[in-house]
């Protein structure tokens, strides 16, 4: 048995998420297939738990600042993000550059921790976000590492998208970035997701196989060269390494 | 748009939604995974109803079942629901590049707080020290009178306001003489100053940033007190919050 009220409400939340609009009663009626009176019981439940909020001046809604709650009690746990922090806070001083953690969960991988470079103004993600693995150098890491089925199943069921112009459409050249991060031990990205940003990534090994990946981005221009990429495919690599040591 | 805000003695209010995000936000205070009876100690709500709440989550993809352990826990889901609100709030974003800014200029930990009930939530946080895993992540809550944060922010209310909110968060172990007398100082200086002298604790500095005459955020930055003083931390950090918090006052 389910709680038909809570799915409910979790549905009007998570289309929200879906749209980068702020929306309406009507609308999220419309987006879910519930009724209006539900959507309204919803969206007021969730508005008094600080789930929603409205836009200045308006009946659309917003996401409110209890989203920011549960995300933390599963950072918290997370063995795999608290050993990698102080690596990634170190990498990023020497290096000046962007420092990523980011973990596999379906076809798309999600950033747990970011840590800017000096002069990062310009936000490239928020910590949470998804991409797809296939179009990014720490999602073709993870691949990497993965048992050869379990890497072609992800392949199968990911849909390559024109993020950039420069996004990788077709799945043949995706598996040889694959193959080659399997050989470097690092993998790469260069404008697929962001024009002007480039990044490498190694896979993070544990006790049970791959358990994310560490990224290491920035300007492209610092990323145009093969030998620029080794310096920081090498730099992933070794930390990926050490962190892998720790047998998590 | 004069709209009552949204009350939980409403009749609109669904309840059990409510429960499923109080199972949700158990999970989140927990260390390791739970098992059904101590969410349910730590809930106050029966099996049976935890069964049905814990089911629809684990069908929405928000909470996991550790097969061996039959624990639950969150998922990486609930990151959704970060990026949802990171990513929707324009002062999020406009704050953001500040913050980096700051980070890189105080070579210190920097953070973002907005006022939630009887907390301060952290928005953003930028560490540059090593070491305190917990004082890096986002969504954690600390109560106002611990929080330099929650200090400015109750500086920048009215007395009859913060008697409230002391008053409100009573049943915690404080004392209430020596959290009014730093407020009060706070507001004389424009900053909150709060030490914990916990062996991994921060010294922590806040500045309001005031929007529409309204406290909106408190921006902070952190050092382990075992590296700076308070009047070192004042030196090298206040003028630089203080002109964030202005930029960011707008």
């Amino acid at each position: 048995m389910n709680s038909k009220a809570l799915l409910k409400s979790l549905k009007c939340l998570e289309a929200l998420q879906n749209t980068d609009n702020p929306q309406r009663v009507k609308d999220i009626a419309g987006m879910t297939g519930l009724t209006l009176s539900s959507v309204q019981r919803s969206t007021y439940t969730l508005e008094a738990l600080g789930y929603l909020s409205h836009d200045t001046d308006s009946s659309r809604f917003v996401p409110g600042p209890s989203c920011l709650r549960p995300a933390y009690g599963f950072l918290r746990n997370s063995a795999l993000l608290e050993v990698t922090t102080p690596y990634l806070v170190d990498l990023s001083d020497r290096l000046d550059a962007r420092c990523d953690l980011t973990v596999l969960h379906g076809t798309d991988i999600f950033y747990l921790a970011r840590i800017p470079g000096q002069d990062e103004l310009l936000n490239v993600s928020y910590l949470g976000r998804r991409w797809p693995a296939i179009h990014t150098a720490s999602g073709r890491a993870i691949l990497s590492a993965l048992p050869p089925d379990q890497c072609e199943q992800i392949l199968e069921k990911s849909k390559p998208r024109s993020i950039t112009p420069k996004s990788t459409l077709d799945k043949e050249s995706i598996r040889s970035e694959i193959l080659e991060a399997q050989q470097l031990g690092y993998a790469k990205m260069l404008e697929e997701v962001l024009l002007g940003v480039a990044s490498v990534a190694a896979p993070i090994i544990g006790k049970r196989g791959v358990l994310g990946a560490l990224t290491i981005g920035g300007e492209i221009e610092r990323f145009a060269t093969a030998s620029d990429r080794l310096k920081f495919g090498e730099m992933s690599k070794r930390t990926a390494q050490a962190i892998s040591d720790f047998g998590l | 748009m004069n709209k009552k805000k949204p009350n939980r003695n409403d009749p609109r209010f669904l309840n059990s939604v409510s429960r499923g995000m109080e199972v949700i936000e158990c999970l989140s205070g927990a260390i390791g995974a739970k098992s059904l009876t101590e969410i349910a100690q730590t809930t106050g709500l029966t099996i049976p109803t935890l069964q049905r709440l814990i089911t629809t989550l684990v069908e929405a993809g928000y909470v996991d079942k550790t097969p061996l352990s039959k624990r639950y826990s969150l998922t990486v889901r609930t990151l959704d629901l970060l990026y949802f609100f990171l990513s929707r709030n324009s002062f999020a974003k406009t704050a953001w590049p500040h913050m980096v800014r700051l980070r890189s200029n105080l070579q210190l930990d920097v953070s973002l707080s907005l006022p939630l009930e009887d907390t301060m939530i952290y928005l953003h946080r930028l560490p540059k020290y090593r070491g305190i895993f917990d004082s890096t992540l986002p969504g954690k809550r600390v109560p106002l009178h611990l929080a330099a944060s929650g200090h400015i922010y109750l500086a920048t209310q009215t007395e009859e306001q913060i008697k409230l909110a002391l008053d409100a968060m009573a049943p915690q172990n404080f004392d209430r003489d020596v959290i009014w007398e730093q407020i009060m100082r706070s507001r004389l200086n424009g900053y909150g100053l709060v030490e914990d002298k916990n062996p991994s604790g921060l010294i922590s500095i806040a500045c309001p940033i005031i929007r529409e005459g309204k406290f909106k955020a408190g921006i902070s930055a952190h050092v382990p007190w075992s590296v700076f003083s308070s009047t070192e931390l004042i030196d090298r950090s206040l003028q630089q919050l203080s002109i964030v918090s202005a930029a960011l006052s707008i």
